[in-house]
């Protein structure tokens, strides 16, 4: 098999595979098409274990519109074609099996170090040009690091749009008032 | 039926010129009937993100995919996003035809674009008045100056504008709130332009916020801008000048004003006899049953494209092609201004200073180009905003607690970043029209309209000239890392289209006269965008209130002289 088809994916993963569940109603990814997919059960161990590694924030309290596997679900259906949609899924999937073998574990077994060790290695550049690689390893390849890099991304906005962290670290404030503008001041 | 839909006065659209035809037409006792297509939009109780925070946003700002794809047009719109994203007309909602790629952006809804716009406010000068007669372009404007001085000064003092008096004559001076003090680098690129350039400036960018709340702006019921840089979300203070907020609540005030949202403008009523526009057709946006409505004088404010378009589309036997257009000439002589071009670069000193807080506006270089003489291969010229900043930043590389350090770490300064954005004078030309087409019809019965605007050699060189000039007044000042660019933006995304129906002293070759009336039917009157004969480089939404008000007092002391029954 040389190329693979979206809508293979699409079907593998309706057939049982699936993302960040959690809630009892799971969580549902809707397809920029139409399509939806409902994320159940085991993953979302895996997701919490993701996230926590990529940028640990278990320990902070966070006023943020949902949770993160919420937000991720949100994010990916409402701004990416249902392509990227159907790579991020699979790039999801593949590096959890990845995981798994990488390190004979299970998800809540997987420490963060082991995380981040594997997501640093998929952040990296490319050392193999592309194109001496089979054409399913590239496609592999580029759904992992679609995976990684848009769930880093989604997680640092994730932090950095709650209240706490707008209101202490970027000292937001919603009406600054009048005369707090400061054309010039001494660092 | 047409006693009780009869009044002296039609406005058509609620936007920043039709708040202004309604505000005084209804001033001078006229009873007047503002039609807008869009829905009621009711200051404050209708700008319903004006008061969340970041974090209440469900995406964070952004739009999503499915919207962006269907709105190409409007996703490009710097201003387009999920706050206020439902203050834009959708791409997919109200299809015109690009046979050049143009990116329409409109706001239909009282207030229209007012709502969301950026607010500056430059008055226009002899220099723009003159300019096609002395440059041999379009026709000569049959006003000058002269004739709008007041009208600016009438305006300024009741929306608010803040500026300094810079002496500048190519932006005269108006009647000021105080501004927003310029940075230092700001102050430093100003005092090399001055010591480096004759006839070059740099002045704060005039702006319509109330920094200093006058009386008129306790009657108003509008507070002082509190430096919230959210405005694109409607102000719960009233520190920025919208009609929602001032115009049009002004004009329900006098008791006159009879406001119709949810109604479209589908053409002017002509009636042949009487040698004169008696009263409109109006369908209605969701039943779409059309009434008709009349009255002795009609202001034509529905954005610059859309009164063209009303125009074209109000055809009689006196009129085939189009109410006014005996010369030929509606729809034509569309013109827009040039953004395409930009520059930025890095100002290695200052490390030692910041800003703290916000403002909302920066610095502006008016015109320099061709003004005193003929000095270039193009013809006319542009102005440029400038600004300086300094953002702290943190960094988001690592992963894992090293990315959770840097997130958190103390904010670094970066170096002052600088940069212009180019706002291009466009020469208006026959080959630049809107036109109807012959068979396609919108939900509404109007058919669709052509747009066929685009950019022409004149413009590349001015683009090529904005980069040279501002590169050497950056050098000159020391700036660093100079870096150009080009866009390559479709015309529209300026938001600043014009013409159409313009201004003229001879009914051969324009539509309208000194006064804004169609040359044939003078009951008529055309005060937004479509009117303009040439585009200058100010943003033009200050000159279409001042011609507004001047237009409608105009009418009105006409109708008391018993003209125009
Ligand atoms: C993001 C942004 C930034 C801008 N920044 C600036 C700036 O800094 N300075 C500046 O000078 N200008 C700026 N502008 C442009 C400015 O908003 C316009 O010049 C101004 O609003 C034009 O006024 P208008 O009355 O002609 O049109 P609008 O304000 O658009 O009002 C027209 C009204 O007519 C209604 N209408 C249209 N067709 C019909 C019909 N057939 N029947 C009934 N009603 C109809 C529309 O719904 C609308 O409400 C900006 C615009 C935007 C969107
Ligand atoms: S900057 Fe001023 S006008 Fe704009 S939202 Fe803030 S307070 Fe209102």
């Amino acid at each position: 098999m040389k190329r693979r088809s979206a809508i293979r994916n699409i079907s593998a993963i309706a057939a049982g595979i699936a993302l960040f569940p959690g809630c009892s109603d799971g969580l549902k990814l809707s397809y920029e098409d139409g399509r939806e997919l409902t994320f159940d059960d085991n993953q979302q161990v895996w997701i919490e274990a993701i996230s926590e590694a990529i940028l640990p924030k278990k320990d902070l309290t966070l006023t943020t519109f949902e949770s993160f596997p919420e937000f991720v679900t949100k994010m990916i259906s409402f701004s990416k074609s249902s392509e990227d949609q159907t790579r991020f899924v699979n790039g999801y999937n593949k590096c959890t099996e990845d995981i798994k073998t990488i390190y004979k574990t299970a998800a809540d077994q997987v420490t963060p170090e082991q995380i981040v060790s594997y997501f640093e290695d998929q952040l990296k550049e490319d050392v193999i040009a592309a194109e001496k690689l089979d054409e399913d390893i590239i496609i592999d390849n580029t759904e992992k690091k679609m995976f990684c890099k848009n769930l880093r991304e989604l997680a640092i906005k994730h932090l950095t749009t709650s209240k706490e962290y707008q209101e202490q670290i970027k000292e937001y404030k919603l009406v600054p008032g009048s005369g707090t503008f400061n054309a010039c001041v001494e660092v | 039926m047409q006693k009780s839909n009869t009044y002296d006065a039609i406005v058509i659209g609620a936007g920043m010129s039709g708040g202004w035809s309604a505000k005084e037409l209804c001033e001078r006792g006229l009873k007047t009937l503002q039609i807008e297509r869009g829905k009621d939009v009711k200051h404050i109780k209708d700008y319903p993100t004006t008061n969340l925070n970041p974090w209440e946003f469900k995406h964070r700002g952004d739009i999503s995919k499915e919207v962006q794809d269907a709105n190409p047009s409007i996703s490009r719109c710097y201003a387009f996003k999920e706050d206020n994203q439902h203050f834009f007309v959708k791409d997919t909602e109200h299809p015109y035809i690009q046979d050049e790629p143009f990116d329409w952006i409109r706001g239909y809804q009282v207030g229209g674009k007012s709502l969301m716009w950026a607010r500056q406010t430059q008055r226009w000068s002899d220099f723009d008045f003159q300019g096609p007669e002395r440059d041999g372009f379009a026709v000569d404007w049959p006003i000058r100056y002269k004739d709008l001085d007041t009208w600016y000064s009438y305006v300024e003092k009741f929306a608010g504008i803040s500026g300094n008096r810079d002496g500048v004559d190519t932006v005269p001076d108006g009647e000021f709130l105080p501004a927003w003090e310029l940075n230092c680098v700001e102050k430093y690129f100003q005092s090399s332009v001055k010591k480096n350039f004759e006839n070059r400036h740099v002045i704060y960018g005039r702006c319509a916020h109330v920094t200093e709340q006058q009386e008129i702006h306790k009657q108003q019921g509008r507070g002082q801008c509190q430096n919230r840089t959210e405005c694109e979300r409607g102000c719960p203070f009233g520190g920025y000048f919208n009609a929602n907020s001032t115009t049009i609540p002004w004009a329900a005030k006098t008791g006159n004003l009879t406001l119709r949202p949810d109604a479209v403008v589908h053409s002017i009523i002509y009636d042949d006899k009487q040698n004169k526009a008696t009263g409109i057709r109006v369908i209605d946006a969701h039943t779409l049953e059309t009434t008709e409505y009349f009255a002795k004088i009609i202001f034509i404010n529905a954005g610059a494209i859309n009164t063209n378009l009303v125009l074209l589309n109000s055809k009689s036997e006196r009129y085939p092609d189009g109410l006014g257009n005996d010369s030929g000439t509606l729809g034509k002589y569309v013109a827009f201004h040039n953004y395409r071009a930009r520059i930025s670069a890095t100002c290695e000193d200052f490390s030692d200073r910041k800003t703290t807080g916000k403002r909302p506006t920066s610095a502006y270089i008016p015109r320099f180009r061709n003004v005193y003489k003929q000095e270039t291969e193009f013809l006319r010229g542009y102005a440029a905003g400038f600004s300086a900043n300094r953002w702290g930043g943190r960094s988001n590389e690592g992963i894992g607690k090293e990315l959770r350090d840097n997130l958190f770490a103390e904010a670094k300064l970066g170096p002052w970043r600088v940069g212009s954005h180019m706002m291009g004078e466009t020469i208006p030309k026959e080959s630049n029209y809107v036109s109807l087409d012959k068979e396609k019809v919108d939900k509404w019965g109007m058919p669709l309209l052509h747009i066929s605007v685009k950019y022409d050699d004149n413009d590349e060189k001015m683009i090529k000239d904005f980069h040279e000039q501002l590169t050497d007044m950056y050098e000159r000042a020391g700036f660093v890392d100079i870096q150009l660019s080009d866009d390559h933006r479709v015309p529209g995304l300026d938001i600043h289209e014009m013409g159409g129906v313009r201004m003229g002293r001879d009914p051969k070759t324009s539509v309208l006269n000194e006064w804004h009336q169609i040359h044939s039917c003078k009951n008529v009157f055309i005060t937004d965008g479509a009117c303009m004969t040439s585009t200058s480089t100010q943003n033009p939404s200050l000159t279409y209130m001042a011609m507004s008000a001047r237009a409608a007092h105009y009418a009105a002391d006409a109708l008391d002289k018993g003209l125009l029954m």
